[in-house]
């Protein structure tokens, strides 16, 4: 940035505002991942606004390095071919990290790691039930995310994405739900109840079939596109009452007790901790995997018509 | 290792039919989802193909 630029006191409340604001965006989902105590808010609070600070003086003054990384990332991350090339390259490593990942977690968990004091071996039940949970509300994260994006910068890509996500969403919210059930028989002596954690997450099925079916019903795909991003967008209030339903009611499930912050570091031991890790990431690589699967079909589909599609198709076989 | 023989693992103390009908749905469902997006992919390659031959026959 030059001493010029700096010197010019009219941008200097419009930078002020927006890059606050950018801040404070980055600053609530970093809470809202990690969970922090108070008495780190404020340094994060800080660091966030910092970064929102750097990125938005950055677009204004456009340094030769930073707008160009920055375009080519835009162009590259929205051009549909650019992704089918990249994601063809690293689909084999991501696949193979999530069979790793998840094939040592799961061996660990089940006959590794010792068990409960109170629950004895049912408790092998988180090792499939967490991953499934958390991997469902990041992956609904995700696609509201795309929503925005599809909806203000009309990006083909995110469109590509929010269908992208739906299905395996769904299955890991199904597989949370089914896993819990089983879990609560022993431990809570029925498979339901209609609480606040579980009843939400329930709800939390819909807007991902949702998306899905208006995918499939509007025949024109940008149309449906906007409308699925639509239904993306307004499901993330339900990831949020997800996610501090246990706080905020009476509920029969336990609270978190994974954090990476404060007095509250992670209750559990480091025995239990370590496999359950190992699900978590196996889980998180293997929706990448299954995202990229999905919309390198649909990229597929929809550039039908253009020539590199043609030659990628014919080549291949 | 938490159990002495295959039959104490298979049983986990009485937990046994729930932690292995928990992951055997799990795990079936994980594997067939990833093996239907893998097959609709190459379905989807299959179509195209097929689209662009009838096309060049009608030329």
């Amino acid at each position: 940035m030059s001493k010029k630029q700096q010197a010019q006191p009219a941008l200097f409340p419009r930078h002020f505002v927006i890059s606050s604001l950018l801040g404070l965006v980055a600053a609530v989902i970093t809470f809202y991942i990690w969970d922090v105590p108070v008495a780190n808010k404020r340094t994060i609070l800080i660091g966030a606004y910092l970064i929102g600070w750097w990125f938005y003086f950055g677009a204004i003054h456009r340094p030769t390095w930073y707008w160009n990384t920055l375009v080519r990332w835009y162009h590259q991350l929205g051009s549909p071919r650019h992704f089918y090339r990249i994601s063809g390259w690293w689909l084999p490593w991501l696949s193979l990290m999530a069979l790793v990942l998840l094939s040592v977690g799961v061996v660990w968990g089940l006959a590794f790691s010792p068990p409960h004091y109170e629950q004895g071996n049912s408790y092998r039940i988180i090792y499939l039930h967490v991953p499934a949970a958390s991997g469902a509300l990041m992956g609904y994260m995700a696609m509201g995310f795309c929503g925005v994006v599809a909806l203000v910068w009309r990006l083909k890509m995110a469109e590509i994405m929010i269908k992208a996500i739906a299905p395996f969403g769904a299955v890991l919210a199904a597989i949370s739900l089914i896993s819990g059930a089983v879990w609560g028989k022993p431990t809570w002596g029925t498979y339901w109840v209609w609480d606040a954690r579980l009843t939400s997450m329930l709800i939390l099925f819909f807007p991902y079939l949702g998306t899905s079916a208006l995918q499939n019903a509007i025949l024109d795909p940008r149309q449906a596109g906007r409308a699925a991003s639509l239904l993306a967008i307004v499901g993330v209030v339900n990831v949020i009452i997800v996610r501090y339903s246990v706080e905020w009611w009476h509920s029969l499930h336990q609270g978190g007790s994974m954090s990476m912050f404060g007095a509250a570091k992670s209750q559990i031991h480091p025995s239990m901790l370590w496999p359950l890790l190992l699900c978590m990431f196996g889980t998180y690589f293997l929706f990448a995997v299954t995202v990229f699967i999905r919309a390198r079909t649909e990229i597929l589909w929809r550039e039908r018509r253009s020539n590199w599609v043609r030659k990628e198709v014919e080549g291949a076989v | 290792m938490q159990f002495n023989s295959l039959s104490e693992f298979l049983m986990m103390g009485g937990h046994g039919p729930y932690v292995w009908s928990a992951f055997l749905s799990g795990v079936v469902l994980l594997v067939a989802n990833t093996w239907w997006a893998k097959a609709r992919f190459n379905k989807t390659k299959r179509e195209l193909q097929a689209l662009w031959r009838r096309q060049s026959m009608q030329e």
